[in-house]
């Protein structure tokens, strides 16, 4: 499912790290307009190129970024060592 | 799973609990979950887990804990399509050095369950001081 909201702890020296919950649904609306214009723009340049056989690969290419956007749901990243933590996980 | 964890983002939400006791919450009942598919067996792994631990007795060592969703990397995988003839040659060459003789453009989703099934848990040791897991759940 594509995730809803982004878990970012950062680090502060001494302390306990910060954690953040970004709501991505609301980033996610946002970009739905954004989203649909370049689609459109895909499905028009696809057209054009056809013949060429690029278009074939753009127009398989808009449900390729789907995917992977709608199967970034699940993933959790968390690295660390002594200085430094990174972690990141979308829910 | 949906209905617990929109709850404990709703008890976050209205400040019934703060983001820590969230946090743990999400996280055993995803731990609840992974516990139960193991038991029943029947249940296709739904993420890869990556797991640097060092050895025990070493402190301060580096540690990572990364889980992939395997259709991630199914639809991920998707893209090595894309990736140009003659980069392609180059990249199988550089991995063939490495001693990896693999063809990530011609691998199927057959291909991956079978990595799935085979990676059932997969344990390294490196350099005697990090112990590195790799497995499904």
């Amino acid at each position: 499912m594509i995730p809803m909201i982004l878990q970012l702890k950062i680090p502060r020296t001494g302390k306990p790290p910060v954690n953040l919950y970004l709501p991505l649904f609301f980033i996610w609306l946002l970009l739905l307009p954004f989203a649909l214009l370049v689609v459109l723009l895909m499905l028009i340049v696809s057209g054009l190129t056809w013949t060429t056989g690029h278009g074939r690969t753009i127009l398989f290419m808009i449900p390729m970024i789907g995917a992977l956007l709608w199967n970034l749901g699940g993933l959790r990243i968390d690295v660390k060592d002594r200085k430094s933590q990174i972690y990141m996980s979308f829910w | 799973m949906k209905d617990e964890r929109k709850k404990i983002l709703e008890m976050l939400a209205s400040g019934k609990i703060n983001t820590d006791e969230a946090e743990r919450l999400l996280n055993a009942l995803e731990d609840n979950l992974a516990g139960e598919n193991n038991r029943s067996g029947t249940v296709r792994p739904k993420y890869l887990r990556i797991l640097v631990e060092p050895k025990a007795g070493i402190q301060n060592g580096e540690r990572v804990n990364v889980r992939v969703p395997i259709n991630l990397i199914r639809a991920g995988l998707k893209w090595a399509s894309f990736i140009p003839k003659h980069s392609q040659g180059k990249v199988g060459d550089a991995l063939k050095e490495k001693g990896i003789d693999l063809d990530f453009s011609k691998m199927t989703p057959d291909d991956l369950d079978e990595l799935i099934v085979n990676l059932n848990d997969l344990q390294v040791e490196v350099d005697g001081d990090e112990v590195v897991r790799v497995f499904c759940e």
